[in-house]
């Protein structure tokens, strides 16, 4: 289980959708890297072929990542920091089988966008609108692309690398300090 | 409150009746100050027996305040079993868990929706100043008193029960020794009383409500 | 004949007393009937993966305890599987059998919040004063093991913390007796209760295909009656070596997926899982507890792991660039995806068949906002 079957999955990928695959790494958790414009129709192809669920859907920022997790293809290669990008992995469950699979779009820092799942997976929905809250990831045919875990009004992209905490949120200070009254004082006196 | 201190209670009632028209004003004043401490104590002394919580579980915290209500520790035995679920019957608010930035808006209306006289207990660390997300945790708060008055600290992460109980002895102490008041009034003169964590300040309609 | 009135919009929460925490509804009500629950989450966002990112291997595991606070060694386990995927490291026989027993007393604790506060739910307050005591004498196991109550630190990247010695051992033993003589009287108390099947029977079905749909595992995707268990499906660590069944919904009462059914599996469970810590009572092998590492530093790598937690498949993806802390963490919940779907079988409820639909997901949501 696992490498084999991820082997046969990407051979129909590949005579399927020919370029918009990427090349298979052979390594103990391998993934399928998939062009970001072709995700929705490799995702239902996925479907078809028995992937009945969507596990997991986690959005990565590789900026500052020291040595790239993905295994280089020229062994002999120093290992590189990758590039950074915005990277997009759909873990996919198929309960026939019980196989897994991983998917992942690679995407531009700057304005990473890609098609929704959503239609596909219902428990896409949510964790798409989770990946735009954290890495303001933009999923194009989603429903109701919105933040989720923080107010609405909330600033900037809170997972990725470069993220600046805030100084305070509305009149409360991010971090504390004394709040000018002596509590303690009083008691002193008595 | 014991039989004993009624009868002397009513006994000094008497005395001022049957003394204040023979003796000068001053004594008088004297009297009724005495008076004014004993019906002091009576009030305090029944609201530190009854307290009222307000069952306002957010997170870790709230399963060991289930724990504290059930059976082994039975909070029950302090006067402060009826949990209730709305703000307006509840004179206690345990905090129970990590505030955070969404929540902290709610929390502190739901303050303003409880009776006076009212008290808080900020229970655990993230309660009290953000406990393990105080480094990392951009979406918490720093501690709840940064928007309501916290009376007793519990520490523990989260505390046991045990805790908890002792935190509650802890108010009702202060209770009795008239130092909430002081804590109250202290925390409304901080910088801190002016935190709403919304855009415009809670109206007065809002309060009410 | 049916009759709209207006739609009303009603706020249910965060401050709620049946919603388990801080979870917001929007009700889109006719009348009694919801057309429409929206839940709102984020009041409880711990900024988790965050925190994990800045945090050595080892201190991760705290705050996955507090991610699912009910039951958390099936978090940390999930995590440590990761971990030590990663870094290939090997754990000793003994301490697998004390992850086990564990993690299986932790379900049982974890499963009886859900009956007692499900109980509360439906309107019986006493069920939850039974479910709390017998809670507590796990606790007091737990607390034996790791010293902590309810967020324990237990596991830790290449075992357990502290041993599982003989006399932890004839605790649980008298524990597994004594419990034995209580589910019987649950049943009595709320199972089969005329009451209780009226409100749940019925009420709040959540079909297979939508489960799938939506990714719920756990209780809730076995209520459908399907067969899946990942100690059985994708079996992890030692799980093999112990007979149990996997739960599925009885239909005694009610059909497959209702509320009646979920929470009826999770009875089964308890008993299921007192058949495992019974067999690994017994199996317990002498040894080392933990594989001696000092500095835990994985290869590069990514890796997705998942165990089978009280509310379902909690799995982990993890990517590591070689260095003392996690790249990143992403932690999948069951309770999460469980909710995302609310608003489909929740559709032309009754308020109050509402709340029950919602206790018997059980939902954590110290696990839903992360």
């Amino acid at each position: 289980m696992g490498i084999t079957v991820s082997k046969t999955v990407y051979n129909q990928l590949k005579t399927q959708f020919g370029d918009a695959i990427g090349e298979y790494i052979e390594t103990a958790s391998p993934f399928i890297e998939v062009k970001s414009e072709s995700i929705r129709e490799v995702a239902r192809f996925c479907k078809e072929l028995g992937f009945d669920s969507l596990m997991c859907l986690s959005a990565v920022d590789t900026k500052g990542m020291k040595i790239s997790s993905s295994p280089q293809e020229n062994k002999t290669q120093k290992p590189a920091p990758p590039k950074e990008e915005i990277q997009v992995v759909y873990h996919l469950n198929s309960t026939f089988t019980r196989d897994k699979i991983a998917l992942k779009v690679c995407l531009d820092r700057t304005s990473p966008r890609l098609p929704s799942v959503s239609s596909i997976w219902g428990v896409a929905n949510w964790h798409e609108r989770e990946a735009y809250d954290m890495f303001g990831v933009i999923f194009d045919g989603h429903p109701a692309l919105s933040r989720i875990l923080c107010p609405e009004d909330w600033e900037g992209w809170p997972l990725r690398k470069d993220y600046v905490f805030p100084e305070r949120y509305h009149d409360v200070e991010h971090k504390r300090k004394p709040s000018g009254a002596e509590f303690l004082d009083g008691e002193k006196k008595q | 409150m014991n039989e004993g201190r009624i009868e002397e209670f009513e006994d000094l009632l008497h005395s001022i009746r049957s003394t204040s028209t023979r003796l000068g004003e001053s004594a008088v004043a004297m009297r009724l100050d005495l008076m004014l401490k004993w019906a002091d104590w009576c009030i305090s002394t029944s609201r530190l027996n009854s307290l009222w919580p307000f069952s306002f579980g957010l997170a870790c915290c709230a399963i060991e305040m289930m724990a504290t209500a059930a059976s082994r520790f039975d909070m029950d035995r302090f006067g402060a079993g009826v949990f209730r679920a709305s703000p307006r019957q509840a004179d206690l608010m345990i905090v129970a868990g990590t505030v955070t930035y969404k929540m902290g808006e709610r929390v502190r209306r739901l303050w303003h929706q409880m009776p006076e006289p009212k008290w808080v207990i900020a229970m655990g660390a993230c309660a009290t100043n953000g406990g393990p997300y105080d480094l990392n945790g951009y979406h918490v708060m720093k501690g709840v008193d940064l928007v309501v008055p916290v009376d007793v600290y519990a520490p523990g992460c989260p505390p046991r029960p045990e805790s908890l109980l002792n935190a509650l002895i802890k108010l009702q102490d202060n209770i009795r020794t008239g130092r909430d008041r002081q804590i109250r009034a202290a925390w409304e003169r901080s910088r801190w009383s002016n935190n709403t964590l919304t855009t415009a300040p809670l109206t007065k309609d809002v309060q009410n409500n | 004949m049916t009759v709209h009135g207006e739609e009303l919009v009603i706020n249910m929460g965060p401050q709620h007393p049946s919603t388990h925490g801080v979870l917001r509804l929007l009700l889109k009500t006719d009348g009694e009937v919801v057309g429409e629950a929206l839940p709102q989450i984020g009041y409880l966002h711990r900024c988790f993966e965050k925190s994990a990112e800045r945090v050595s291997w080892n201190g991760v595991v705290p705050y996955t305890d507090r991610m699912d606070y009910v039951a958390a060694i099936s978090n940390e386990w999930s995590f440590v599987l990761a971990a030590e995927k990663l870094g290939n490291a090997t754990v000793p026989e003994r301490g697998e059998y004390c992850r086990v027993i564990s993690a299986e007393l932790q379900r049982i604790a974890s499963h009886l919040v859900a009956f007692g506060t499900f109980g509360i739910d439906m309107g019986a307050f006493t069920p939850f004063l039974h479910a709390f005591r017998d809670r507590e004498k796990i606790l007091d196991i737990l607390e034996m093991m790791s010293g902590a109550r309810l967020l324990y630190h237990y596991i830790r990247i290449g075992g357990v913390m502290s041993d599982c010695d003989s006399k932890i051992c004839e605790m649980i033993k008298l524990f597994i007796k004594d419990m034995r003589t209580r589910l019987p009287e649950y049943h009595q108390l709320l199972s089969y209760n005329r009451i209780f099947i009226e409100r749940t029977a019925n009420v709040g079905i959540i079909t297979r295909e939508q489960a799938i749909n939506y990714n719920i595992t756990g209780p809730n995707l076995r209520a459908t009656g399907m067969e899946w268990d990942l100690r059985k499906c994708d079996p992890y660590s030692i799980y093999d070596r112990f007979e149990f069944k996997i739960a599925v919904g009885t239909c005694e009462h009610g059909v497959s997926g209702d509320s009646w059914n979920r929470y009826m599996v999770r009875l089964i469970e308890i008993e299921e899982s007192l058949k495992i810590l019974e067999q690994a009572v017994e199996q317990i092998p002498a040894g080392p507890i933990s594989a001696a590492i000092k500095v835990f530093k994985p290869a590069p790598g990514e890796i997705y792991a998942r165990t089978e937690g009280a509310r379902g498949e909690i799995g982990f993806y993890v990517i590591s660039d070689g260095d003392l802390k996690p790249f990143r963490v992403k932690a999948k919940s069951p309770s999460f995806c469980a909710l995302s779907g609310f608003h489909e079988y929740s559709r032309n409820l009754m308020i109050a068949d509402l709340v029950a639909l919602l206790g018997s997901i059980d939902i954590v949501l110290g696990e839903v906002d992360r």
